[in-house]
């Protein structure tokens, strides 16, 4: 019977276009608002997650989230370093610095200064040049995705160039994506870009821009403190989180593992923003449209084959195979709505993945989306089977 | 229908794919940046840390010039190794020099008047010169012997008794005696005068002209003396045996002297570098300077240089400058300590900065 | 007529269903319907019963009742021996399973699957296998004149066709009982009457008893018994006389 159940399904075409519709935009919406969420909340801590081999962060701790600097003192390094345990700890500085283009054009750039030393908290993909380049004089690397569009030059100002005194370039000359050995002017200093990286993409405005730790401090406007953050790297054998609650204890600074700072991160995010609610609000609709549709189309489709269930039931069907010929119906169109409207999905992210839509399928987004389409269908086959239970046999006879 | 029921389930199959390669491509581990170079590991596991600043032995010495002036010329170069006393550099001197031979005129003209001063008391200590004697002696006698005559002839006269022809010749030959008698007294008045020579007061006040000419000397001496060292005062000199690490003087500069002046070069001795470590106060219970001690080299080399304790600055200071940074501010107060590499690798430089650990007392 | 293929010599086999007294009301209070209100009804094996009255005179009541689809409130009823209102609605269902056939006056095919898988269903759903079900249902189609037609989807049938695919469906699976509802009212006269002719030899040949419930009055010689029903009562019972009646006689 569940093969006929399956025919049944599949016969009345319009009914079973409109269910796998709702069911497929359902799950489309679902999922894809959640990518996106995902996607636009990893970007919170996605500088964090960029740092890699390093065992902790350590850092101010009333800082709730990555972006916000509560810089340290100098000799917390120093104090880091001398805790037990550590094999090696790194400085970082992380900014908001206004660049100045040749043509007078601002760009509020996101510096990180690298340690001098290890050169740790570098950018992931070096496109052009040498990370070991920002030693050099004045040395900076800017985001290539970023900088093709915020860190444009004047075209015919030649690679190196700067313009000639009293000469006044016109913001609406065409441009060109900064090169290798461009010059801009960063918080009024100068600094030449000695290479092109990519790096994840994150909630700070306008291109990331790389350079060591004791040139970003004179960069930046003078402040007290400079120190964003240290970096640990724990001794071979040490357990990261027994080394961090040291930390914690022997110089009263926060101390997290990189998983743990982004949660942080995240977390104040989520709290203090709407985000959540603005993209909750979306991913509910979308499983309220697919209850309406697909819910509505597949309770139609019962109602339509209700006689047909009730010679079924005449003939000695039992409820369980009725039952089971529903929900085998619910479960298929369930299946090919989630199907269609994920590929759709996927197919949409991997598309438009690396560029400046904010885009992240986790694991749980699938399975979440497939969880919406089972209740989408437990609702839509248990209002269908009340219906199918409830049917007289006796009604059979009275025609139609 | 049979289309229906394979193309269906064959695009929810290859939806499902692509979300597993979505899934896939998407869960992978955020890119990280290139591996860190990581510096030396550090010996024993309870330390405490500290930037440390390698300067020389002596510390490093700012020289100064005691007397401003144009900078004439630069005798030494950088790197050189200098004795003390050698000169190092000299300031501009026409001025001074011009001082310097005035001075010496000066004690030339003294030295001539007290000269010619001595040679007056001699000259007066001298008399009565034997010639001075014998000519006032010999005018005696030749008045004498006037007087002789002239008497003479008035005695032949009184006696001659021919009165006639005499009698008028008597007055003249009178008046000729007694001319003769007063030439005669000038004459001895004379020689009793050449006799006596030289008066007393007179030979003392030759002799205070003497002292006098002596005094101005002595003061032109001095003088000159003063002339002399404001002179050498020009010439800026090593104050130890060391090493010249930097020259901040161009010939032609301008270099003032006072507190607020600019160095003329730093010296050091660098026999011997130290490292001037900076301790966070907070930090300082764990400090013990009988803990092992190394220096690691920064710039991912892994180098490390063992240390020897030298001694603990007895001042505990807000932090200076010891990462570089000019604009450095800082609100952390320091124990310096001084200690000294064991056996520095070669390139070592004062100036330099190494990142010192010290074997400490655990933490609790 | 009484012929004795039932193994069983007792009286009550001979007779296919036995309703004594039985009544059913729907509803409570003001509002209760009587529709049936004390019903004695035999059928015997082997022999068509049409059940005809007035609208609302309790037909459909009573067939529901004596199919096992309904209870009944009062009385007694034994369907081949069996006391339905001892059973529990799975068992009910099982029961009706194995013996009763149903003809139902809109044929109720299902029209996404095709002839010979709408007449496959009684087999399916006694747990015989689809594929071994659809060649006995082409066999059994074949021979109710349908050969070839196994693939074709219902609606492109003919009324009669399909209604003759209704009966197929009805009796693949050998039911003892065959119950019709107006199975005649959806055909002209003539296909009415063969497809009556269809069931009557197909019950005959079987020892099958067959209820149908009817009000055309064309096929009234069709039956072996007529019990005529108002108001929830069977006020009149006869046995038509066959003389006239051949099966493709003219109608009286």
């Amino acid at each position: 019977m569940y093969r006929y159940a399956i025919k049944m399904l599949f016969g009345d075409s319009a009914k079973f276009y409109g269910i796998l519709l709702g069911l497929g935009f359902a799950s489309l919406l679902i999922a894809q608002q959640a990518s996106i969420f995902v996607g636009l909340m990893s970007r919170t801590f996605a500088f964090v997650g960029g740092v890699g081999h390093i065992d902790l962060w350590v850092f101010d701790p009333t800082q709730s989230f990555v972006d916000e600097p509560k810089p340290l003192r100098a000799t917390a390094l120093d104090r880091v370093r001398g805790v037990t345990g550590v094999a090696w700890a790194a400085p970082i500085y992380k900014g908001l610095l206004v660049a100045t283009l040749p043509d007078g054009r601002r760009q509020v750039c996101n510096v990180i200064g690298i340690d001098d030393d290890t050169l740790a908290g570098g950018p992931a993909v070096i496109v052009a040049g040498s990370l070991s380049d920002l030693r050099q004089p004045d040395a900076v690397m800017v985001q290539v995705e970023s900088s093709q569009q915020n860190m444009l030059f004047p075209a015919e100002l030649a690679v190196g160039a700067m313009p000639a005194p009293g000469q006044v370039l016109d913001p609406s000359l065409p441009k060109r994506p900064v090169q290798i050995g461009d010059i801009v002017e960063l918080n009024e200093h100068r600094a030449r870009v000695v290479g092109l990286v990519k790096c994840a993409e994150t909630f700070s405005p306008g291109p990331t821009v790389y350079t060591v730790y004791s040139r970003a401090i004179t960069y930046a406007p003078p402040s007290r403190r400079m120190m964003s953050a240290v970096l640990v790297s724990a001794a071979e054998g040490v357990n990261p989180d027994a080394l961090a609650q040291r930390i914690r204890d022997e110089t009263g600074l926060e101390s997290m593992n990189p998983w743990d700072y982004s949660m942080r991160t995240l977390g104040y995010w989520m709290r203090e923003t709407g985000i959540p609610i603005n993209f909750g609000i979306a991913i509910a609709l979308g499983f309220f449209v697919g209850v309406a549709i697909a819910g509505q189309m597949f309770y139609n489709f019962t109602l339509d084959n209700l006689r047909y269930f009730g010679a079924f039931k005449a003939m000695g069907a039992s409820s369980r195979t009725l039952l089971g010929m529903v929900a085998l119906q619910a479960l298929v169109a369930g299946v090919l709505g989630l199907g269609l409207g994920l590929g759709a999905v996927s197919a949409f992210g991997l598309n438009a993945a690396g560029g400046k839509l904010a885009f992240k399928m986790l694991w749980q987004i699938p399975l979440i989306a497939a969880g919406a389409v089972l209740i989408i269908c437990i609702f839509a086959s248990v209002v269908s089977m009340w219906k199918v239970l409830r049917l007289d046999p006796a009604d059979v006879f009275k025609g139609a | 229908m049979n289309a229906r029921l394979i193309v269906l389930p064959i695009l929810a199959l290859s939806g499902f794919v692509l979300t597993g390669v979505a899934v896939a491509k998407f869960n992978a581990p955020p890119k990280t940046g290139p591996m860190p170079i990581s510096p030396a590991v550090i010996p024993f596991p309870d330390r405490v840390a500290g930037v440390g600043v390698v300067e020389p032995a002596s510390e490093t010495i700012l020289i100064g010039t005691q007397i401003g002036g144009i900078v004439a010329s630069v005798l030494v170069k950088e790197g050189d190794r200098v004795t003390k006393g050698q000169p190092l550099l000299e300031i501009d001197a026409r001025d001074a020099e011009a001082r310097l031979a005035s001075a010496r005129a000066k004690v030339e003209t003294a030295k001539s008047r007290v000269t010619a001063a001595e040679l007056r008391v001699a000259q007066l200590v001298a008399r009565p010169r034997a010639e001075d004697l014998a000519e006032a002696k010999a005018l005696a006698d030749a008045r004498e012997a006037a007087l002789g005559d002239a008497r003479g002839r008035l005695d032949r006269l009184l006696k001659v008794t021919d009165r006639g022809t005499t009698a008028n010749e008597q007055p003249t030959l009178e008046f000729n005696v007694a001319l003769a008698t007063a030439n005669l007294a000038d004459a001895k008045a004379k020689l009793a005068r050449v006799t006596i020579g030289t008066y007393p007061e007179d030979l003392a006040i030759a002799r205070s002209d003497v002292h006098t000419a002596e005094s101005e000397l002595a003061a032109m001496k001095s003088d000159l003396a003063l002339a002399e060292t404001a002179r050498d005062l020009l010439i800026v000199r090593a104050p130890i045996d060391a090493t010249v690490l930097k020259i901040e003087a161009r010939p032609g500069e301008y270099k003032s002297a006072g507190p607020n002046s600019t160095a003329l070069m730093r010296l050091g001795d660098i026999s011997t570098l130290h490292v001037r470590t900076d301790i966070d106060e907070l930090d300082s219970w764990r400090y013990d300077s009988a803990g092992q001690a190394v220096a690691s080299i920064r710039g991912g080399s892994k180098l490390q240089s063992p240390l020897r304790f030298v001694r603990i600055v007895p001042d505990v200071a807000p932090k200076k400058t010891l990462t570089g940074e000019n604009s450095e501010r800082i609100d952390t107060r320091v124990m310096q300590v001084i200690y000294a590499f064991e056996n520095p690798p070669a390139f070592m430089q004062p100036g330099m900065l190494v990142d010192v650990a010290i074997a400490a007392k655990p933490s609790n | 007529m009484n012929n004795t293929i039932e193994p069983t010599p007792s009286p009550t086999t001979r007779v296919a269903i036995r309703l004594r007294a039985v009544e059913k009301t729907f509803g409570k209070g003001e509002s209760a319907v009587r529709a049936l209100r004390g019903v004695d009804l035999e059928v015997p094996i082997g022999e068509l019963t049409m059940l005809v009255g007035p609208s609302g005179c309790g037909k459909t009541t009573l067939i529901s009742i004596l199919a096992g689809l309904l209870s009944r409130d009062r009385g007694e009823l034994s369907v081949f021996g069996q006391d339905l209102g001892a059973l529990r609605r799975d068992q009910l269902s099982a029961w009706r399973r194995e013996n009763v056939g149903f003809i139902f006056q809109q044929f109720n095919l299902v029209p996404q699957l095709t002839v010979a898988e709408n007449v496959s269903v009684p087999l399916v759903l006694k747990g015989e296998s689809v594929s071994a079900a659809v060649k006995k249902a082409g066999e059994l189609l074949a021979t109710l004149g349908l050969e070839g037609r196994s693939k074709s989807a219902p609606l492109k049938l003919s009324g009669g066709q399909q209604q003759r695919v209704a009966i197929a469906r009805a009796l693949i699976h050998e039911p003892r009982l065959l119950v019709c509802d107006e199975p005649t009212s959806a055909l002209d006269a003539e296909l009415g009457r063969r497809v009556m002719t269809l069931i009557r030899d197909r019950s005959h040949q079987r020892d099958r008893a067959v209820v149908v419930v009817t009000h055309d009055d064309r096929i009234f010689h069709l039956a072996d018994t007529i019990a005529h029903m108002d108001d929830g009562l069977i006020i009149r019972s006869e046995r038509p006389t066959r003389t006239t009646v051949a099966g493709h006689g003219p109608l009286h």
